[in-house]
């Protein structure tokens, strides 16, 4: 009698209603856990032994993916560090300002000429500049810009590999001395191989690193973005040996931090680093 | 882990900190004072020619950087006679060849590279010459040769190859570039 009267007609529609509200629920919720990848944002700055702090760095997140921007900004006094902040700025206006960011490859390369104008604009015949890399990662999908000597790896299956190309002197001169042109000798002593030969704040510069197909990336996979004075004062292996560590990003790029100032190395130079990884 | 992320988009702990340390840098120093000591101690034993964390420059700057000039040296014999050429701190490599630091041209008893070395030391305030090693040319100075390094003195008179060049100085006792 109980039984008929509770499954009478009105109430079974209750109860099947709420039935299929309670499986939307649980299903989006898993959903929600399956499909929308999460990634975990490190980063850890240090100004070395230099008077200035002349790096900037920012990441940023919204419904467009994950951004994260370094500058390594030069020209002395406070002027560097105005340069590379300007650039960061300048990309995260750019990315909050664009409602749907389509094609990803093309708002990396346009943003970089839209900083480039603006360091031009605020040198005025000054010499500064700065160096940049910055990352999109959208769906899980990893995009790049590249320009000056700063650093951008992947660090996927106990691997790690340089994505972008150092725009320094040291890469014409190593083309010279392939060709024959030079001795390995003075490729290797050259007094201005460190020298960049790309930067933002350079009028007519030619030289952009760009990601000309996205990177898929897996699960456990890790991308690192550095100044060279982080990369100057640690070799790959024992970068490869923090990155390796299962830990929270921030923990790893404090960590990598750690290592580059416990070397004490007379002049390091502004070290920034920030790690993402996908989990 | 618990994070904060600041306007600037930097992230942080903020157990340990209690605003951005990245944005403004004293509240980084405070939290680890005795970090500053080290960092102090690692100044005043540094040496000039460690290259490790050379300062972050561009290929084409005219006037090499940022680098302030501290002295010149001005020809005043020989193929570019009226011509004066920058010394600025630290070692400056003078030759022929374009990307040297004092690029002589038209003189060709002046090797390509590395003919010789002016250096300025900004913490004893004094400028050295040190003839290059791989040249077969005599360096004078005041018509005296040097096969060593040898200080330099205002208006000290330098023959290279065949030309003169008289020497300069901006910094020294009188007047020094300030640390900022």
């Amino acid at each position: 009698m109980l039984f008929k009267r509770i499954f009478a007609f009105p109430n079974l529609l209750i109860y099947l209603s709420i039935l299929l509200i309670a499986r939307y629920l649980v299903e989006s919720y898993l959903n929600d856990k399956r499909y929308k990848p999460k990634l975990l944002i490190g980063n850890a700055q240090d100004r070395g032994s230099r008077k200035e702090q002349e790096d900037s760095f920012s990441t940023i997140k919204n419904e467009n993916g994950v951004l994260a921007v370094l500058a390594d900004g030069m020209g002395g006094l406070s002027l560097g560090k105005k340069a590379s902040n300007l650039v960061v700025r300048t990309f995260l206006e750019e990315f909050t300002r664009t409602y749907n960011i389509h094609p990803i490859k093309k708002f990396l390369i346009n943003t970089t000429y839209i900083s480039n104008a603006k360091v031009l604009e605020f040198s005025t015949e000054r010499n500064i500049g700065t160096t940049l890399v910055a990352v999109l990662i959208n769906n899980g999908r990893l995009y790049w810009t590249s320009v000056g000597d700063s650093y951008i790896y992947l660090y996927r299956e106990k691997e790690l590999n340089l994505l972008n190309e150092q725009h320094t002197f040291a890469k014409e001169l190593a083309v010279a001395y392939e060709a024959g042109e030079i001795s390995q000798q003075v490729a290797l002593n050259h007094p201005k191989r460190d020298r960049l030969t790309s930067y933002l704040g350079y009028e007519n510069f030619y030289e952009l690193d760009y990601s000309n197909s996205a990177i898929e990336l897996q699960q456990g996979d890790k991308v690192i973005l550095c100044s060279d004075g982080i990369n100057d004062s640690l070799s790959e292996r024992e970068l490869e040996k923090v990155i390796s560590k299962r830990a929270h990003p921030l923990k790893i790029s404090e960590e990598i931090l750690k290592i580059v100032l416990d070397k004490n190395i007379n002049n390091q130079d502004n070290a920034t680093v920030i790690v993402l990884e996908k989990t | 882990m618990n994070m904060e992320r600041c306007p600037n988009g930097h992230l942080y702990n903020p157990r340990k900190y209690n605003e951005c340390p990245y944005c403004d840098e004293k509240v980084l120093e405070d939290n680890k004072n005795s970090g500053e000591e080290e960092s102090n101690k690692k100044s005043s034993t540094a040496s000039n020619t460690n290259q490790n964390g050379a300062k972050t420059l561009a290929y084409y700057d005219n006037q090499d950087g940022i680098n302030p000039v501290v002295g010149w040296i001005v020809c005043i014999e020989g193929v570019e006679r009226g011509k004066d050429y920058k010394i600025v701190s630290e070692k400056n490599f003078i030759g022929r060849s374009e990307d040297m630091h004092i690029h002589i041209a038209g003189d060709n008893a002046i090797s390509r590279r590395n003919h010789a070395v002016i250096s300025y030391n900004p913490k004893q305030r004094n400028f050295m010459l040190i003839p290059g090693a791989e040249t077969s040319g005599i360096i004078y100075i005041n018509e005296e040769a040097i096969y060593a390094p040898t200080e330099l003195s205002p208006y000290d008179v330098i023959e290279m190859g065949e030309s003169k060049f008289i020497f300069i100085s901006l910094c020294g006792q009188h007047f020094e570039w300030g640390l900022e």
